[in-house]
């Protein structure tokens, strides 16, 4: 087995198997033995299945060789944030509380990946309940980023990231609910989505905050996400916030160009009402010089302060993590780790008051954000202010953790990709994000696809794995 | 705030555990609440509602069951 297959995307294989040419048993025995060198370095796992992904693969080959396979997930391998539910598992959220929390059926997404033939690895560390992070005070270690190698990897969705970026897994599931899917795709050099709020189900995922949670696909590419994106998608009456709209052909705006499109250039978020790190501004900057010179008319446009998204963000998230988890909070305070505690307890005094007038204000913000983007295809902004700190820093991660552009658009609902925009002085990655209007994600992709082929940074791989 | 006060408001709250070992946490989120409240804008007109609202689900969740 070589880990030469380990870097194979999710369309790419895809094809391979179609050929003949690759075997999913063959990619998963190959990525077993790279989990089993890494991960004790990496901590991508929380919970590892060997068994059941052999299982699994060879029914795929099965499948390929009798010429039932149809679906791109078919023999894919994959992984779940451990607050996604995959019946017979526990889903821990990565806490002491939950730690045999058996979870009893499938979240909707997780039945999706099986029902196409994907092969589930197991399940990924993440932040504790998807906010407390990275904590060194939890029955498992945090994990960590192979880029710089003692790095913090982003989150919540870290497990994820890893695992990706490590060349374990050439798709993974996370969740954002103020940048989670999108922080460790910033952090890790990977690309992550959160689509349209209403577009993926929840329906089996441990909540943070109700209104503002996501699934989202985290892959190396951009086609690789948009193609995992149409196994996820879809409405689910199983989730009250589902939307039973079409589900277009997230990928057929891809390799069209740039031509006669109008991207707004959101650069007051990063350089005017906060300031990123140096390196990223350049980063993103960079990028605008880059879709223009793709042929996209690139103009600057402001929104409200991004100080104003953040706070509606967190009043809302503060309110509904604390109903969520007030109960353990009575009864088991000292069962949570330092930061999940003190985070989810800053909704204490959440006045409901207060939190209807977070949600009238996100009412208003999120008209105004759409009016500021009328005529617009997407609008360009950072994704993280920063490379990612080292992970022993507490400080440094207390400092960084909230510097960020990605809750303006929990708070709105539109998608929102994050993808790489280069690299730092220090060889640490950069990231650029892409957000559209309601429901247009395949417009994303699109603009996305034509970054990442002009630049080729999605190709860049951690040193020294090998 | 006093300790008292602490003490009353984590009465109040049912968090009277959690303010017995970890006193300067509920401290800390009370004042980081205050701080979001300020925030908040004031001039919210009554016309504009949550953008969260109530649904009937007609569908059951089975995802709703066997779960503390």
């Amino acid at each position: 087995m070589s880990d030469d297959l380990s870097y194979l995307g999710l369309v790419e294989t895809a094809a391979l198997f179609r050929a003949g040419k690759l075997s999913p048993v063959e990619l998963t025995e190959a990525l077993l033995a790279r989990i089993e060198r890494l991960d004790p370095t990496f901590h991508a796992f929380i919970h590892l299945m060997p068994d059941t992904a052999r299982d699994t693969a060879r029914r795929a080959e099965a499948d390929f060789a009798a010429g039932r396979a149809a679906s791109p997930m078919q023999g894919i391998p994959f992984g779940l944030k451990d607050i996604i539910d995959l019946a017979g598992v526990a889903t821990t959220c990565h806490s002491r509380i939950f730690a045999d929390h058996l979870a009893t059926a499938d979240a909707t997404v997780t039945t999706r990946l099986k029902t196409a033939g994907g092969v589930p690895f197991g399940k990924l560390s993440t932040h504790e309940f998807a906010i407390g992070g990275p904590s060194f005070d939890l029955p498992w270690p945090p994990a960590v980023n192979p880029w710089g190698g003692a790095h913090f990897p982003g989150g919540s969705s870290s497990g994820s990231g890893v695992a990706l970026a490590s060349g374990m897994l050439p798709a993974a599931l996370g969740t954002d609910t103020g940048g989670s899917v999108r922080n460790p795709a910033s952090m890790c050099a990977i690309v992550g989505m959160k689509a349209t709020y209403g577009r993926v189900s929840r329906a089996g995922v441990f909540p943070l905050a109700y209104s503002l949670d996501h699934v989202g696909p985290m892959t190396r590419s951009v086609a690789d996400n948009a193609a995992l994106l149409q196994v996820l998608s879809g409405y689910d009456p199983a989730d009250p916030a589902s939307a039973d709209v079409p589900v277009p052909d997230f990928s057929a705006e891809i390799g069209l160009g740039l031509e006669g499109l109008k991207i707004g250039h959101v650069r007051h978020f990063y350089a005017g009402d906060d300031q990123a790190h140096p390196e990223m501004i350049a980063a993103v900057d960079k990028a605008a010089e880059t879709l223009r010179d793709l042929g996209a008319d690139v103009r600057e446009i402001r929104l409200a302060p991004l100080q104003d998204y953040a706070a509606c963000n967190r009043t809302i998230i503060g309110a509904e993590a604390y109903a969520i988890h007030r109960r353990f909070l009575q009864e088991r305070p000292g069962d949570y780790g330092e930061l999940a505690r003190r985070r989810i307890l800053n909704g204490v005094g959440i006045t409901a008051a207060d939190y209807i007038d977070a949600l009238r204000w996100r009412a208003r913000l999120t008209a105004e954000t759409e009016a500021a983007m009328a005529g617009l295809d997407c609008i360009i902004t950072a994704s993280s202010f920063d490379p990612p700190p080292r992970i022993d820093d507490a400080e440094a991660n207390e400092r960084v953790y909230p510097r960020q552009c990605r809750q303006p658009f929990n708070v709105t609902g539109q998608p929102a990709l994050a993808m790489p925009a280069g690299f730092s002085s220090d060889g640490l990655p950069l990231s650029l994000q892409l957000v559209g209007h309601a429901w247009a994600e395949a417009r994303i992709y699109r603009i996305a696809h034509a970054y990442e082929r002009a630049t080729g940074w999605t190709r860049h791989r951690p040193p020294g794995l090998d | 705030m006093t300790n008292e006060e602490l003490q009353h408001r984590a009465a109040d709250l049912g968090l009277q555990r959690l303010a017995k070992d970890f006193p300067a946490d509920l401290e800390k989120a009370l004042e980081n609440g205050n701080a979001l409240k300020a925030r908040l804008p004031s001039d919210l007109p009554w016309t504009l509602e949550p953008a969260h609202t109530f649904s009937l689900a007609t569908a059951r969740n089975p995802h709703s069951e066997n779960r503390s």
